[in-house]
């Protein structure tokens, strides 16, 4: 019996010093984890980034808003009509560039390679009880194809997509010089940076 | 019997000591552990900087964005508590990101949007923010003359500007607000036929005692000025770009310099080529902008840019423009000189 006991007293310690060095390695690991899980590691600015790129488009030379080329000013809220009825938005805004219209639009606002971001913008003329489509124009369109579908089915994470809608009241600026008052509608889809 | 039990208890309590002691002992290894474990894992979290290197590079990329949007000229004096602190941070505003570097650690970046309009130069250079100097970022944004600057500064300050050209210097067709950076990318249809224009050329500028041609870097060609028995070869202070006729992203280009010391001239001789292209191609707009790049507020350089998309890479293209360049060159040794007072 006696040596059994010592046989047990023998165990006891390896065990107890086991479990011990178990639990204290369980206790680092929470508060390692804990640690981690509580520092702030991401910034979320997607909205930020959403908002300054429509004030982008609204205000930059080369937006979406008439710009003089002689006196190198854009007029913020004014849209010529002719931007969204032939797609012209060339000519204002990139002079010199042969190229299609689309295109030149997004090369004068353009995030370059990134393709975090974009963009479906519909001006609609103001009627008394109504308002009528004049056009839109798609910036970025293959990626607002793919981000669209992220967003509508709402993908959370990174990869996923979220959607902003920001509306304008403007005055559309016709050809003849004349403007009439609209509403610029911009449908940003931006994926989770 | 009882001597033996004594003995005996008194084995066992020496033995419960030892336990008592020995138990209590890897107690005090184990919470020691802990709490040097804790120390490190919270000292760990101090040093980290990637929030504060993240913070900084999306509230930049976002201000740049901002200011970009300015209607008028704009000058930001960026100051934030994050560049105060102990850490050095080398940062640079390059293909559209805001891009943050700290030794063994991944670069943060965040992108912001470039308006082409405008310009907006990616200059190769890597500013450092480090401790004990001031934490300033400057960015301006200059629009009254068409032209936009964006500074970066640590101190030193290094400035762009740009102003166009003057109409009655150049032709009604050849003033733009339109600039582009060319040596980002270039296509090898533009880039051979850089190549063949100074083939073209270069017989032309070995007899001109005021004009050197030299090999560029980075594909492109410099033709730069020799001055005061020296030749300057550390900028080209007039380039003059060439489209290709689609990808417009894609360029090649030829850097051509004049007297470096006198702007004048290259504003002069960037005319005169200016008109010479616009001739030789009439139905190409032509963008012509004078940029001054200041570094260190001391010492000044012009840097005219000329822009071209040209309508094809043929022989013919290829004719006319060096027929530009010779024509150009020409009358520029002949009258657009400003000579030393």
């Amino acid at each position: 019996m006696n040596k059994m006991n010592k046989k047990g007293i023998g165990l006891y310690f390896p065990v107890m010093f086991l479990w011990a060095m178990f639990m204290s390695l369980v206790v680092i690991a929470s508060i390692f984890i804990m640690s981690k899980s509580f520092q702030s590691s991401h910034l979320d600015v997607q909205e930020a980034e959403t908002d300054t790129f429509a004030f982008a488009l609204l205000y930059m030379p080369g937006g979406l808003s008439y710009y003089d080329s002689s006196i190198h000013r854009s007029y913020p809220g004014i849209i010529p009509e002719n931007y969204f009825i032939d797609n012209d938005i060339g000519d204002n805004i990139n002079i010199g560039d042969n190229i299609n219209d689309r295109y030149n639009m997004q090369r004068a606002v353009s995030y370059g390679d990134w393709n975090f971001i974009a963009a479906n913008i519909t001006l609609e003329r103001q009627l008394p009880y109504t308002t009528e489509i004049v056009g839109s124009i798609i910036y970025n369109e293959e990626w607002y194809n793919r981000l669209e579908r992220r967003a509508r089915w709402n993908v959370p994470g990174f990869g996923g997509a979220n959607k902003y809608i920001k509306e304008y009241k403007v005055n559309i600026r016709k050809d003849t010089g004349a403007f009439v008052p609209g509403i610029l509608r911009i449908e940003i889809v931006s994926s989770v940076t | 019997m009882i001597n033996q039990n004594n003995k005996s208890k008194m084995m066992n309590k020496k033995g419960d000591a030892e336990d008592v002691l020995i138990k209590n002992l890897i107690q005090i290894v184990l919470i020691a552990l802990v709490g040097i474990s804790i120390f490190l894992i919270v000292n760990d979290l101090s040093d980290d900087s990637s929030f504060r290197q993240d913070f900084i590079a999306r509230d930049l990329a976002l201000l740049m964005n901002i200011i970009q949007s300015s209607p008028y000229n704009i000058e930001v004096n960026y100051q934030h508590e994050f560049l105060t602190g102990e850490y050095s941070l080398e940062f640079d505003f390059a293909r559209n990101q805001f891009r943050i570097f700290t030794e063994g650690q991944r670069p943060h970046s965040y992108p912001f949007l470039v308006n082409s309009m405008a310009t907006f130069l990616g200059p190769p250079f890597s500013p450092q923010l480090s401790k004990n100097e001031p934490q300033v970022i400057y960015l301006y944004n200059f629009m009254r003359d068409g032209g936009r600057t964006i500074t970066y500064s640590n101190r030193q300050i290094i400035t762009e500007a740009e102003t166009i050209l003057p109409e009655h210097v150049c032709s009604e067709d050849a003033n733009s607000v339109n600039i582009q950076t060319i040596g980002v990318k270039s296509s090898p249809e533009t880039t051979s036929l850089a190549s063949m224009i100074l083939d073209d050329l270069s017989n032309d500028f070995i007899a001109t005692s005021q004009i050197q041609a030299i090999p560029g870097t980075d594909l492109f060609i410099s033709l730069v000025a020799s001055y005061e028995g020296g030749v300057s070869t550390t900028r080209q202070n007039l380039i003059y770009t060439l489209d290709g006729p689609i990808i417009t992203s894609n360029r090649g280009g030829i850097n051509i310099g004049t007297d470096i010391q006198h702007e004048s001239n290259n504003v002069v001789f960037a005319c005169i080529l200016s008109n010479e292209l616009q001739r030789q191609f009439p139905s190409q707009n032509i963008n012509t902008v004078n940029r001054v790049e200041i570094l260190d507020s001391a010492q000044a350089e012009p840097i005219i840019s000329i822009h071209i998309q040209l309508p094809n890479v043929e022989e013919e293209t290829l004719e006319k423009t060096v027929t530009s360049i010779r024509n150009a060159i020409d009358i520029y040794s002949e009258q657009g000189v400003v000579e030393d007072e």
